[in-house]
């Protein structure tokens, strides 16, 4: 479970939700039709941009951002530097049913159990990473596209409630409530682009470049295991995937 | 080393091989028979002796010490040549065979019986990358072979350098890969 993007968007949401209540009434910040046209028409007009599977996908994606969380790097190189010692104590056979933290570094071991050539594991698995970073891009692309639309979405339901205000000046008294519900689409619109889709889509974004550095971190963990690499050697090569304050010193052994 | 036999997997291969059986002071495994190094250690005591009895010899007679010292330089060219010879005997010519390795020990079967505990110093030639390496090694068995005529014999790698032992892992282990991988393709 991602728990900054749960707290970050929960939080957001229940700060507006707040700053309503202190407001007034939250009963008039909530009005049927304003939420109709901003939510249904920022996923509709959205989903015209892009294929029904590649649009119902995004959300999927979207959904694991929310649950899965990568493993931690420090933890991962050291799982492989222990896997690297045993494959040269035991051999690449010794790997094969271990217990292993994700599903990609078990296919990878799998691989290397197989007897496939080093270039043939190395092809096989950076595609898979470079169509998990892709998957990733498309739902990032499509959130971002949805926190372009929403502002306008909203804009278009006030023009919308302006024009069915103007069309009936009749009775001044009624002017004020027509014109808040007017603004209430512009209020959803941002509330949708800001505290919703736009942070998603950054989230999204910086998902691909970590699955990707951690994918990249496996291939070369297991393409130097197939070497028969120093586990130490391996663990100074894969900590430079690390940014420098969290490259934790390596236990001599 | 024999726990680290334990340790390390094993593979076999064929590899190039060649060893030497070293000298031992322990006692000599046929009776009557001293170890080289003994033999020449006395040589050495001997001309010594040698030495001084030229010394004593020129003063009364030249030319009977120098014909001495001739004969003395012709019999230390004689031992000379002998101990190279013993040398190139002791010394089995660099052959390719099967063996079964790992990073401690290695196994092969071999024409000449050595006595269990025997040092030798082992010289490995590990293909594809013809990567030399040089170790000493103990004899742990010497069996006969099924086929009645040759040994199995087993050694232990001792006093192998850090470098050798690394470059010996990495081998194993590629060796194994490309083993598994031949496997994959004879499917």
């Amino acid at each position: 479970m991602d728990l900054a993007t749960i707290v970050g968007l929960i939080g957001a949401c229940a700060l507006i939700v707040i700053a309503m209540l202190m407001s007034g009434e939250l009963g008039m910040f909530v009005n049927g039709p304003s939420l109709v046209i901003v939510f249904g028409g920022t996923i509709f007009a959205c989903m015209a941009k892009f294929s029904l599977g590649t649009y119902l996908s995004a959300m999927k994606i979207a959904g694991k951002s929310f649950t899965n969380k990568l493993p931690d790097p420090n933890a991962l190189i050291e799982e492989v530097v222990a896997l690297a010692d045993e494959a040269r104590k035991g051999g690449l056979l010794s790997l094969e049913g271990k217990e292993v933290s994700s599903d990609f570094l078990q296919r990878g071991i799998q691989l290397l159990v197989d007897g496939h050539d080093p270039d043939v594991v190395k092809a096989l698995l950076s595609k898979d990473k470079n169509q998990a970073v892709e998957r990733h891009n498309v739902g990032a692309t499509i959130f971002a596209s949805m926190a372009d639309m929403a502002p306008a979405m909203g804009m278009i339901g006030t023009l919308i409630g302006l024009v069915a205000m103007l069309a009936n000046m009749d009775d001044p008294k009624a002017i004020g409530p027509a014109m808040a519900v007017a603004l209430l689409t512009t209020l959803y619109g941002a509330v949708i682009a800001n505290a919703l889709c736009g942070p998603i889509a950054d989230k999204l974004k910086q998902r691909a470049i970590d699955e990707a550095m951690i994918k990249s971190l496996v291939i070369d963990a297991l393409i130097a295991i197939q070497n028969g690499q120093n586990p130490r050697v391996i663990d100074s090569l894969l900590r430079n995937y690390l940014p420098e304050g969290k490259r934790e010193v390596a236990d001599a052994d | 080393m024999s726990e680290e036999r334990r340790r390390y997997f094993r593979i076999t291969e064929t590899v190039g091989l060649s060893y030497t059986v070293l000298d031992e002071f322990g006692p000599a495994d046929v009776a009557g028979d001293a170890p080289a190094s003994d033999i020449l250690a006395h040589l050495t005591e001997q001309d010594k002796k040698i030495e001084m009895a030229l010394l004593e010899v020129e003063k009364e007679s030249p030319k009977v010490a120098e014909l001495v010292s001739l004969f003395n330089q012709k019999l230390e060219r004689i031992v000379n040549l002998l101990t190279m010879e013993g040398r190139l005997l002791d010394q089995i010519a660099m052959r390719i065979r099967e063996v079964n390795i790992s990073a401690c020990g290695i196994a092969f079967t071999n024409e000449e019986h050595i006595s269990e505990g025997r040092p030798l110093r082992l010289e490995l030639t590990l293909y594809p990358e013809e990567k030399k390496i040089v170790s000493d090694g103990r004899v742990v068995s010497c069996d006969p072979a099924p086929d009645g005529r040759h040994f199995y014999m087993r050694v232990d790698f001792y006093a192998m350098s850090k470098t050798a032992q690394e470059e010996l892992i990495q081998h194993i282990v590629k060796t194994q890969s490309s083993q598994l991988q031949q496997r994959q393709k004879n499917k």
